[in-house]
């Protein structure tokens, strides 16, 4: 067990510590403040630091106010996540003129009653539509492995706040990949579960058809325990679902036990790099897994999945867009306009293939329980790249971090990235796909790949 | 929910540019028509007559030094779109959303 004030520790050896009496939670959280504190002009993780706050909440825990099982864990949110007392950003400038979050949001309130303790609010692409983390009005979160490089986006700041050790663990959103994007780019575990499975309550949209919460950490026993006490049905996200909560932690002693477990091929094996291919061939073989299977008409989800957002996310922001177009970052402005003026018939077309789609898939989950595929084609590209070449072909970043992501949240499948450290490179992940519901059975493949040294986090 | 269904606006852009049945052809459901034949265009449309109308019609001004950037993102979301255009589908495949009252 590493020291609970050292940036390895993970929030469940912290919880750990705290409830044995071993730490004060305030010992924690000034250990915590003092790596951000040291490591911000490196990484540039954080927009909001909520000091005081924090130190009041620790010393509540250790008065023995609050209790649970993220006692004393320090977390930081994507700063599209309500912070009581600050405007909202969601990465943008226009937002500072908003009002005031007079709540946290749903998933905050959740984390705190189990103990855990709000540090700030955390860098990320503008109003989310990224898979770079760069921002043009508060500077690019940068890579920790090399600060030179992107983070991957858009919960950018969670991947660099969550590697560097500032924190163990953030949570962030996933609408096309942007929880396993900088997941895979900063080597982290990250958990994008089932669509309307955690409520979004207090959290600013961007489209409402795809917006997923979730963990980012750097274990996934952090994934499971923070995972199971976000779970429950929220009337204020109509989204959310009212199964009963199914706690994954127990689960995570099961071991793969019979899971069937296949690669995805064709869509997921073309057009990547092949240290992206590699991840996947390493932890396929680890699993025993050799069967390949062809998720149908993955290109056209992706390109579903594109038009939906692109048509979504412009109506959202349209208003915006016509009075305050110059307040915008200059790389989601002309994807934003460009996108307000796309066809009607393409959207109602997109959800209509939606469901064609979730039926193939569906048919698949059958045949197996687990389905491996790239989390990025890449690892991280540098800082300010436009362009880069997969599988031979020019093709621009921005669009194409996400290439394999977005045919899998397009339809609200859960995810759980498994990150691969690569000596002398840079890290890259690989992503578990369950089907609907089974986030646990995603949860036990990745503990079993950290169990056996495959996936780990790097050291901070 | 919060679902947006884009700006409405189909009419404005030329026939070549949408993947859209003929004309009638939604309202022959006994015929179990596919979708039109054509479903992509053959022809690349004038982008940029395309965007400053669709614009004018939805009242977003577009300021010159955002145009080449906004034109260059139109052309992109074509070429994405494609694969989705090609797609042929059932006719009564109605969309996922679920609006509950």
């Amino acid at each position: 067990m590493s020291d609970p004030l050292a940036k390895q520790a993970t929030a469940s050896e912290i919880a750990g510590a705290v409830m044995s009496g071993k730490v004060k939670a305030a010992a924690v959280v000034e250990a915590a403040l003092t790596r951000i504190e040291t490591s911000e002009a490196r990484v540039n993780a954080f927009t909001d630091v909520v000091a005081d706050r924090a130190r009041k909440r620790a010393a509540e825990i250790d008065s023995g106010l609050h209790r649970g099982p993220l006692a004393g864990v320090p977390f930081a949110v994507k700063n599209l996540f309500d912070i009581k007392g600050l405007p909202t950003r969601a990465g943008s400038k226009i937002n500072l003129d908003g009002p005031i979050a007079a709540r946290d949001g749903a998933l905050v309130r959740k984390l705190e009653a189990a103990g855990a303790i709000l540090v700030g609010g955390l860098n990320m692409g503008e109003y989310a539509y990224d898979f770079t983390g760069e921002n043009a009005h508060y500077g690019p979160s940068r890579n920790p492995h090399d600060p030179t490089r992107m983070t991957g986006g858009s919960s950018g700041g969670s991947g660099a706040a969550v590697a560097s050790g500032e924190v163990p663990l953030a949570l962030g959103s996933d609408t096309n990949g942007s929880i396993r994007v900088p997941s895979s780019l900063c080597g982290l575990f990250g958990l994008k579960p089932t669509y309307g499975r955690l409520s979004r309550a207090g959290s600013f949209p961007f489209v409402d058809a795809f917006d997923h919460l979730g963990p980012i950490a750097r274990s996934v026993a952090d994934l499971a325990l923070s995972f199971d006490v976000m779970q429950g049905w929220d009337p204020d996200d109509p989204v959310c679902t009212d199964r009963p909560a199914e706690p994954t932690v127990p689960e995570l002693r099961e071991g793969i036990g019979n899971l069937r477990i296949a690669i995805a091929g064709d869509y997921f094996a073309q057009g990547a790099e092949p240290e992206a291919l590699e991840a996947v061939a390493t932890v396929a073989k680890a699993l025993g897994a050799s069967r390949r299977i062809v998720i149908q008409q993955a290109a056209a989800a992706r390109s579903a999945a594109y038009v939906i957002t692109a048509i979504e996310g412009s109506q959202l922001h349209l208003p915006r867009l016509r009075t305050r177009p110059q307040d915008f970052d200059p790389d989601t402005r002309e994807r934003f306009m460009a996108g307000a003026l796309l066809p009607g018939a393409w959207y109602v077309k997109a959800q209509r293939f939606r469901r064609q789609y979730r039926a193939q898939v569906q048919k698949l989950f059958g045949e197996v329980d687990i389905i491996l595929a790239p989390a990025t084609p890449c690892t991280a590209p540098k800082i300010g790249q436009v362009m880069m070449k997969l599988g031979g072909v020019e093709l621009p970043v921005r669009a194409n971090l996400g290439l394999y992501t977005q045919p899998i949240s397009f339809i609200g499948l859960p995810v759980v990235v498994a990150p691969l450290q690569r000596p002398g490179g840079l890290p890259i992940g690989v992503q578990i796909i369950a089907n609907h519901y089974k986030e646990a059975a995603a949860l036990r493949v990745a503990r079993h790949l950290e169990k056996q040294g495959v996936a780990s986090a790097p050291p901070a | 929910m919060r679902t947006g269904f884009g700006t409405g606006f189909a009419r404005l852009i030329p026939a070549s540019a949408l993947a859209s049945d003929p004309p009638g052809a939604a309202g022959c459901l006994s015929l179990r028509l596919r979708e039109g034949r054509k479903k992509v265009a053959d022809e690349k449309p004038d982008i940029a007559r395309l965007v400053d109308e669709a614009a004018k019609a939805i009242g977003l001004t577009i300021a010159p030094e955002y145009r080449a950037n906004v034109l260059v993102n139109y052309e992109r979301s074509l070429a994405i779109a494609r694969p989705l255009l090609e797609v042929e589908l059932d006719d009564e495949l109605t969309p996922a959303p679920v609006f509950r009252p």
